[in-house]
């Protein structure tokens, strides 16, 4: 619950944010009252109502589940290790993402395959060699080879290591 | 036309022109089905390749690959929740969840009948009434087109029946994705905050693939099942009789609409989809059902975006005016070979006019026989454990976005669509609304302040025409249709009693 009000919450703050640099938009006579900023504003007020009256109700929800779960005398649950899974999946490709470009594809690939099998079956180590050799070669053949798209080679010592590998 | 019809006939059916059917519709399936790669590309890729060949066998290879990739945007959609093309997106809501159920066979079958049975419905339509079509559609002003969007728009409170606030707020959400980028009426730029990236807007396939193929494997680490892979063979099980006929009014008048918005230039398959789906959501008596599984939430964008592809190709052929991307790349391909798109086709090129139509009947037809051996093989990656098919999904919808632009920003849009459909997902905001959001907030913007401005900001101009004025008048009411229900369901009551 208390999840869901964060999420309304954090909507509407994005939305009054969002809301305010609408209003930094030139408003021009020539468009009268139908300029740039009359679309955005109309859906961002949109989301504020919305999100505060998602915001409003389910705090009032949240409070009615207490006052509830205290009276009977239950125990707050812990979040489970899954949202931890996530969140380090969720790092993993922010990482993978970010590396991308200095590092090149093909070093910072088997960097990102390697940690995310780890992170989701690391009982089974043997096969992640395979794995990353499989998927980069599947990959090179259908983007590069077939559609001819050039796929990040990296700077630097990594730039030459992508060419001498014939990325 | 009898005449014309049987030349064309002959003149498709040589063993090249076949041969030609099969390689086109093959590669449509291949480029369709691959996430990050769309029909779209691979037609870019193909014009090149059609410099060598006649005028005939070119046209007949891009209709043929547009056809077929138009259908293969929702097999990886179905299997692996990661559209393979935007207009593959509206199906992947339920046949993701048949597929959830082990229903992953009967979900792909569904899926080629409704595509098959759309793109020679639209094919169909497109040879016989293509200048009359083209005459009404030609009558559609700003009035009309935003009342369009907003009629596609107002299913929103169906698709959210479960919290509508969510659903509205989703939809908000999209619409306001759209407006990021270059306004096009005053050129100014918008929520850009200094990025080059945003110039052009939030680009449509990285958004897609973040929140409907990211997102699901962020979401499926999370709760840590299946990890070990699925058993369920997929491979594709065409509907029995008593399904087809369950599906079939559906399919026809998903067919129809489609065809209808894939004539209206600059309106392709994807929002023939998306509008498909909602009229679909809007005349069923369950609406509630969509998005938790249900042949039918398949079968109507399926029929919508092939006929709507078929569609795409009446402004093209009688006007010279593309209906989608994917028919301005193939008028450039007309002009290569020293042909002008218009009525004058008709009239000078007649046999090659009625060879297109021919080709596109039998490429749809061939999407039967090449779509059962391309998904025998690609469903074997479903049996994949996670641990590989996870990676190999996530490097596989980097690579695709990567390869749109060759633009670093697009994969980090598309990072920043995981996230947000990673919580909204969790939170229970439905995806679906937000893509509608995306896919009609620019046609509905444009064209509402084209009309403002040329009413003199009068917005009664909305209800000028008698076409605008209905599709407002449905659109409200399907908007506050759950109300309207339970109202309607309470007055059904009191009489009851009485």
């Amino acid at each position: 619950m208390i999840g869901e009000i964060l999420m309304s919450l954090f909507i509407l703050v994005v939305s009054l944010f969002l809301y305010y640099e609408a209003t930094q938009l030139p408003q021009l006579s020539a468009y009268e009252s139908v300029g740039p900023d009359f679309w955005p504003k109309l859906i961002l007020l949109g989301m504020i109502i919305f999100s505060t009256y998602l915001t409003v109700s389910n705090l009032i929800k949240w409070k009615k589940s207490r006052r509830e779960s205290i009276s009977r005398g239950a125990t707050i649950t812990q979040k489970g290790e899954g949202w931890q899974r996530g969140l380090i999946a969720t790092f993993l490709i922010i990482g993978y993402v970010y590396f991308l470009k200095p590092l090149g594809f093909i070093v910072s690939t088997p960097l990102f395959i390697i940690g995310m099998m780890l992170l989701i079956r690391p009982e089974r180590k043997k096969v992640i060699p395979f794995v990353v050799l499989g998927i980069m070669v599947i990959i090179y053949i259908i983007f590069s080879k077939l559609l001819f798209v050039p796929l990040p080679k990296g700077f630097g010592i990594f730039h030459d290591i992508s060419i001498i590998l014939g990325l | 036309m009898f005449y014309y019809w049987t030349q064309g006939l002959l003149s498709v059916i040589e063993p090249y022109h076949l041969f030609i059917i099969v390689i086109g519709s093959s590669i449509g399936i291949l480029a369709g089905g691959i996430p990050g790669v769309s029909g779209t590309m691979a037609i870019a890729l193909a014009i090149p390749v059609t410099y060598a060949m006649g005028p005939t066998a070119s046209l007949i290879l891009l209709v043929s690959l547009y056809a077929s990739s138009v259908y293969a945007g929702s097999i990886s959609g179905i299997l692996f929740r990661t559209p393979g093309a935007p207009e593959g997106a509206p199906a992947t809501l339920d046949g993701y969840e048949m597929a959830k159920k082990g229903l992953a066979g009967e979900a792909l079958g569904v899926d080629i009948f409704s595509s098959v049975t759309g793109g020679i419905f639209g094919t169909i339509i497109l040879s016989l009434v293509a200048p009359q079509l083209a005459k009404v559609a030609l009558e559609f002003g700003p009035s009309e087109f935003f009342a369009l969007a907003f009629l596609g728009l107002s299913v929103v409170s169906s698709i959210g029946a479960k919290n509508e606030s969510k659903a509205i707020i989703s939809v908000l959400i999209g619409l306001f994705v759209a407006t990021v980028g270059i306004d096009m009426i005053s050129g100014f730029n918008r929520f850009t905050f200094g990025t080059t990236t945003l110039l052009s807007g939030v680009s449509f396939i990285p958004t897609i693939i973040g929140l409907f193929a990211v997102a699901e494997v962020l979401n499926k680490i999370r709760e840590g099942k299946g990890m070990a892979g699925m058993r369920s063979k997929a491979s594709a099980k065409l509907p029995s009789l008593k399904l087809i006929n369950k599906l079939k009014g559906l399919i026809l008048r998903s067919a129809s609409i489609g065809t209808f918005i894939g004539i209206l230039p600059g309106v392709g398959a994807t929002t023939g989809a998306f509008v498909g789906l909602s009229e679909a959501i809007r005349w069923s008596k369950h609406p509630e059902k969509y998005g938790t599984g249900i042949p039918e939430g398949i079968a109507a964008p399926e029929a919508a975006n092939n006929a709507a592809c078929s569609g795409a190709m009446v402004p093209l052929l009688t006007l010279g005016i593309p209906g989608s991307a994917a028919t301005a790349l193939m008028l450039g391909a007309f002009l290569i070979h020293g042909l002008r798109p218009g009525p004058m086709l008709f009239i000078q090129q007649p046999v090659l006019v009625y060879s297109i139509f021919v080709a596109m009947f039998l490429a749809n037809l061939s999407i039967i026989i090449l779509a059962k051996l391309f998904i025998r093989y690609f469903s074997k990656v479903i049996e994949l454990p996670y641990n590989v098919l996870g990676p190999g999904i996530i490097i596989f919808c980097v690579a695709g976005v990567f390869a749109v632009r060759n633009n670093f920003g697009d994969i980090w849009i598309m990072i920043i669509f995981a996230i947000l459909g990673f919580f909204m997902e969790k939170y229970n905001y439905p995806l679906a609304p937000l893509i509608l959001g995306v896919v009609l907030g620019p046609i509905a913007e444009q064209n509402l302040r084209q009309a403002m401005i040329i009413s003199g900001n009068n917005p009664i101009v909305l209800f000028s025409t008698p076409i605008s004025a209905i599709l407002i008048v449905l659109s409200v009411l399907s908007l506050f249709s759950p109300q309207l229900r339970i109202l309607w369901g309470k007055i059904r009551a009191a009489k009851g009693r009485n």
